[in-house]
């Protein structure tokens, strides 16, 4: 019963010429194949953004912050005791524990000051007489290579302060913190010393690459004057997932202050679900328009077989039969649809940038052409599709999520036989007698 | 000779506006196995309206049709209109109503494929009956490929391919000129006298009717045989 049904439907898609599809197959497919197309490309940049912001955040934060205040003043004097102690009780959860001093300070270079953060972490550690930096310290990129850091008094500072300050390797800049303390407390007097630029390096996001110039802790204590102690612990977790239910255990074991990622970077986490929101909206859009386009085809693909719906049903083949017809109709369009779709999709996600590269290129020879050839004395201004210094990436980011694209394929599919079944539904109700009184279409 | 098919007192009526048109009013039918049986009657008189009945295309508003010893109304009080007309009936009308998108054997295997006999059984049938209504050339041809008269041709293989008991014919030959009617007519004469088939055809065309062993008029929504 099913395979003449089959048989139906496909001849109905492709048509007794030799053309691979007929025009209302064609129409469907195009349908189906540019929504998913669209669809997967548009959700791999989606998600590449998503990830690199997070990564870039959660790369370079603490993911918990332990400290005695919750303001950051007070100094913790027996910090590898507590984090001996931490790190044994909660080793399950715990990826790393150090201790850090993270602080305002001002910036002194010749005339100018420039406000910055410091921060302040155990690094590098000596082995072999190389250094070995923690897995998750950020990208160096100048000068190559990791020799750079911890000779006398020598800092990091992020790519893009050097650029806006013009500093480079080798250069000297002085940092200005409070003596004795973390706070501003009455009487405070000013602690000041030479640094060296080392290097610079890039985390990714604009702001902490602007702003923060990085020390070795014993450098730090040094400058601040405070002995050996830290201004707070920093946890890194196994499982970013699970920050809140971490939080809980250390609760439990550490009586002061503790602040989880989340918590501190309260707007940065609402903006990444705001637009998954705007995502799942984007995907719930597609999803509606290519129901419509097979909603819109299958009638078609109905309207135009309406004399061949009254022979059937003369012939003998039941309702359910001609309903099963025109749902496969809208079900192998969809199929299709899908799976070139979001093969394309693929395609076209990993080659983006070269993709738009010519476009840029392309752009800007027709514009400077143009220029040229009809405006007097014109001057072509270079197009930049993605505008690089604008939206802070050296490459597009882009991830293409397997688990996802299964899932698409499947919706797909599964509404494309559903948005079908109205219009298979009223081609099964047709009367036979009135087609066939009627005398055809 | 046994009862092929017999209709009691049926009656079908049609809303026109305000008006009841009563097109049938008690139409009594009885056809023996192998008879072939014309039914005359002008334009308008109701023989498409009786014909459709019989095939279950429509559902008369009272009276009984029973065809091989069961009800009409009983396929439709199961659900299986579908498979009476599968089963009983061939249907060959005035417009040949091939699908356009299958070609000529594929269009004659269709009966056999909806029946759910796989497709190879219902090539051999298809050819073998397209080889007796002299069309076995023609098979992968396109229904807009070939002639009218060969188009009702296959219209006739494919009401009579899965050998069902009762071949309904409307105006056959309406649209066919003089000299494809007559081939027409003698083929169908042929394959009723072959088969042996149960034959109703409706017209209003002396010569198809004449061919006919016994031959109906239909005036008034009834009945009256004529010699
Ligand atoms: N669906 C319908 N609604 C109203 N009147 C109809 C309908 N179908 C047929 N009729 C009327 O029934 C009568 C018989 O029609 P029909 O059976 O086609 O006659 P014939 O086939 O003998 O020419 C005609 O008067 C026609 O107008
Ligand atoms: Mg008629």
């Amino acid at each position: 019963m099913r395979k003449i049904q089959f048989f139906i439907a496909w001849r109905y898609l492709k048509g007794k010429g030799s053309a691979l599809l007929s025009m209302n197959a064609r129409l469907s497919f195009i349908g189906v194949f540019t929504g998913a197309t669209l669809l997967v490309i548009v959700l791999s940049i989606f998600n590449g953004f998503q990830r690199q912001l997070k990564m870039s955040i959660f790369e370079f934060d603490p993911h918990i912050r332990l400290s005695k205040d919750s303001m950051d003043a007070v100094a913790i004097k027996d910090w590898k005791i507590w984090k001996k102690k931490l790190y044994d009780e909660l080793s399950s959860e715990v990826e790393t524990i150090e201790g850090i001093i993270q602080s305002p300070a001002i910036l002194r270079r010749k005339s100018t000051i420039e406000h910055v953060f410091l921060r302040a972490i155990e690094l590098p550690l000596q082995n072999n007489s190389y250094y070995t930096f923690p897995e998750h310290f950020p990208k160096i990129v100048e000068p190559q290579g990791m020799n750079a850091l911890p000779k006398g008094n020598s800092c990091l500072i992020g790519a893009e302060m050097a650029v806006n300050l013009g500093l480079r390797v080798g250069d000297t800049i002085e940092l200005v913190v409070p003596r004795g303390q973390f706070s501003l407390q009455l009487g405070v007097t000013p602690s000041l010393r030479p640094f060296t630029v080392a290097g610079f390096f890039k985390t990714g996001h604009y702001q902490y690459d602007s702003r923060v110039v990085l020390l070795a802790l014993d450098q730090a204590q040094n400058l601040f004057a405070i002995g050996d102690s830290v201004q707070q612990l920093a946890v890194r977790v196994k499982d970013t997932n699970r920050l809140r239910e971490v939080r809980q255990k250390f609760l439990v074991h550490w009586p002061y202050s503790v602040r989880t990622l989340e918590e501190e970077q309260r707007n940065f986490f609402a903006a990444l679900r705001l637009e998954k929101t705007i995502m799942t909206t984007i995907v719930f859009l597609f999803i509606i328009s290519a129901m419509v386009g097979i909603i819109v085809a299958t009638y078609n693909v109905v309207r135009s077989h309406r004399r061949d719906i009254g022979i059937l049903k003369a012939l003998g083949m039941s309702d359910t039969g001609i309903l099963l017809i025109f749902t496969m109709t809208g079900f192998i369009m969809g199929s299709l649809g899908a799976v070139t779709g979001i093969l394309t999709g693929i395609f076209v996600s990993l080659k983006l940038e070269s993709i738009i590269g010519f476009l840029e290129s392309s752009i800007n020879t027709i514009g400077a052409w143009y220029a040229q050839t009809f405006q007097e004395g014109g001057i072509w201004f270079k197009v930049q599709l993605i505008p690089r210094d604008v939206y802070y990436f050296d490459h597009l980011p882009i991830h293409i999520d397997p688990a996802f694209l299964h899932t698409v394929a499947a919706v797909a599919i599964l509404l494309s036989g559903m948005a079908s079944l109205i219009p298979a539904w009223k081609a099964s109700q047709m009367e036979p007698v009135k087609i066939i009184r009627g005398g055809g279409d | 000779m046994s009862v092929c098919l017999q209709t009691k007192d049926l009656v079908k009526r049609y809303r026109d506006g305000e008006l009841d048109v009563e097109v049938l009013r008690g139409v009594n039918l009885t056809v023996e196995t192998g008879e072939f049986v014309s039914i005359r009657g002008v334009s308008g008189a109701g023989k498409s309206t009786l014909l459709n009945l019989l095939g279950a295309l429509d559902t008369p508003d009272s009276g009984d049709i029973i065809v091989d010893g069961m009800s009409i109304r009983e396929y439709q009080r199961r659900g299986e209109l579908h498979i009476y007309r599968n089963a009983k009936t061939g249907l060959i009308f005035q417009n040949h109503y091939l699908m356009p998108d299958f070609s000529v054997i594929e269009n004659v295997m269709m009966p056999l494929l909806i029946r759910g006999e796989n497709g190879k059984k219902a090539r051999i049938a298809a050819q073998e009956m397209l080889e007796r209504v002299g069309l076995a050339h023609r098979t992968t041809h396109f229904p807009e490929q070939i002639s009218g008269g060969e188009s009702q041709r296959v219209a006739v293989a494919r009401a009579m391919v899965h050998k069902p008991p009762l071949i309904l014919a409307d105006e056959p030959t309406g649209n066919l000129d003089s000299k494809n009617r007559g081939r027409f007519i003698d083929l169908l004469a042929r394959l009723q006298g072959d088969y042996q088939l149960t034959v109703i055809v409706v017209t209003h065309e002396d010569d198809l009717a004449n061919a006919a062993r016994t031959q109906y008029l239909m005036a008034e929504g009834s009945l009256v045989q004529t010699p």
